[in-house]
């Protein structure tokens, strides 16, 4: 089972039907780990285990979802990687987006899907049509999981045709798009000043809801002139900006782009960008 | 600390006397009958629904124990130790399967989380060593 198979039997085997009944602190006791809260240096949680027994130590938060999440995260590394020894989450959860740490990621995973386990989620997502960051962050209520870790589970469950992506003043942290996009749009490594993320990083003026933007302002290809891409953005800490974009179906049904991601080599051949 | 999980509940032996009320039924018993295949998934639907039930209970159980407030041992109880050997029993319980360790790096963690790391690891000990040291 894949790590977050691993996360949504658990939810079924205690037989949760409704978001309000994922008490996580509860599912990590009855899987043998007591939570404690105390202050940390440098780092979101702790675990410690010995035999069956663990204990998760989690750095206090006023945003609960953030605690939830940090306790999902510990318990994957209990059901996931029990018996081992490694370095914890780096400060910020949404670090581990920009990392290559497999048990990190595996953690993270199986918290995702503890707290939004898919039977429950999906449905609510379909239900969305074209979503907002507001619209998350009702559904982020209903969870109780921050709004960043809630829009990152919607794009993970592939169901609406959308972009998440994180950047800062130097450029793009991280991005993750629905299974379903197309790869061949290409997303920008900068921001453009076109772009309402670049507004609120740059003025910090912010643009409510979801507004329409040329395609072009988002994407490298040659083409996106053509096309027009649904843009919202949130102010994230320490001068990041997390950008939610909705495709509409004419983008989704671009065929293949023989330009994007290439250019010339000293020869005059075309060289992947990925391998240059 | 006690698990819930750590012994079997009244639902575990509802449903494994439900199972082995199932396998015992003869084959007689399970060919009278029109649909078989209905009486198969009927059997299933509520094979599922004690299942559900179960674990129902099982997190109820968890719940109950953590809003009634266990007696916890603490960890303040543990001896004195140096940060140094904090440190070397954490590097040593790092290679060690029965110790699990999730944490910033040694080199990288603060004295205050060395030691803290090091008394719940003791203590983790002591209760696998004396179950009904937390009142359990």
């Amino acid at each position: 089972m894949t790590p977050g198979q691993r996360a949504e039997a658990l939810i079924a085997r205690y037989g949760i039907t409704d978001p309000r009944d994922i008490d996580v602190e509860a599912i990590a006791f009855a899987s043998g780990i007591e939570v404690e809260y105390h202050p940390l240096t440098g780092c979101e949680a702790t675990l410690v285990g010995f035999d069956g027994r663990a204990i998760a130590t989690v750095k206090p938060s006023h945003i609960r979802g953030r605690e939830r999440f940090s306790i999902g995260h510990e318990l994957g590394h209990w059901e996931l990687h029990r018996g081992k020894s490694f370095r914890c989450r780096i400060d910020d959860p949404d670090d581990n987006l920009a990392s290559n740490r497999v048990e990190e990621k595996e953690a993270d995973t199986f918290a995702a899907h503890l707290l939004m386990p898919a039977p429950l989620f999906n449905p609510r997502v379909n239900a969305l049509n074209k979503p907002s960051f507001r619209n998350l962050e009702g559904l982020a209520s209903e969870f109780d999981t921050t709004l960043l870790a809630t829009a990152i589970r919607v794009a993970d469950v592939n169901k609406l045709p959308v972009v998440l992506a994180c950047y800062t003043a130097s450029g793009r942290r991280w991005f993750k798009a629905a299974d379903d996009v197309p790869r061949r749009w290409w997303l920008k490594k900068r921001l453009d000043d076109d772009t309402f993320a670049y507004d609120l990083l740059t003025h910090g003026k912010q643009h409510v809801g979801l507004g329409k933007q040329p395609a072009e302002a988002w994407f490298d290809n040659n083409d996106a002139e053509n096309f027009e891409v649904f843009e919202d953005c949130v102010p994230g800490k320490n001068g990041e900006v997390f950008v939610l974009l909705y495709l509409e179906t004419d983008m989704m049904d671009a065929g293949f782009d023989p330009d994007v991601g290439r250019r010339y080599n000293q020869y005059g051949s075309y060289a992947s960008r990925r391998s240059t | 600390m006690n698990s819930p999980t750590d012994k079997r509940e009244p639902f575990d032996v509802l449903l494994d006397a439900y199972l082995e009320e199932l396998m015992a039924m003869s084959d007689a018993d399970v060919m009278d009958t029109d649909n078989p295949a209905e009486l198969k998934a009927t059997g299933m639907q509520m094979l599922e629904a004690a299942k559900a039930e179960a674990g129902k209970w099982r997190l109820a159980a968890a719940k109950a124990q953590l809003a009634a407030g266990r007696k916890t041992v603490s960890t303040d109880d543990e001896p004195a130790v140096s940060v140094a050997a904090a440190r070397e029993f954490l590097r040593k319980a790092s290679n060690d399967p029965r110790f699990t360790l999730a944490a910033r790096g040694l080199d990288e963690m603060s004295d205050d989380d060395a030691l803290r790391l090091y008394r719940q690891y003791k203590r983790l000990e002591r209760e696998r060593n004396d179950p009904g040291e937390d009142g359990a």
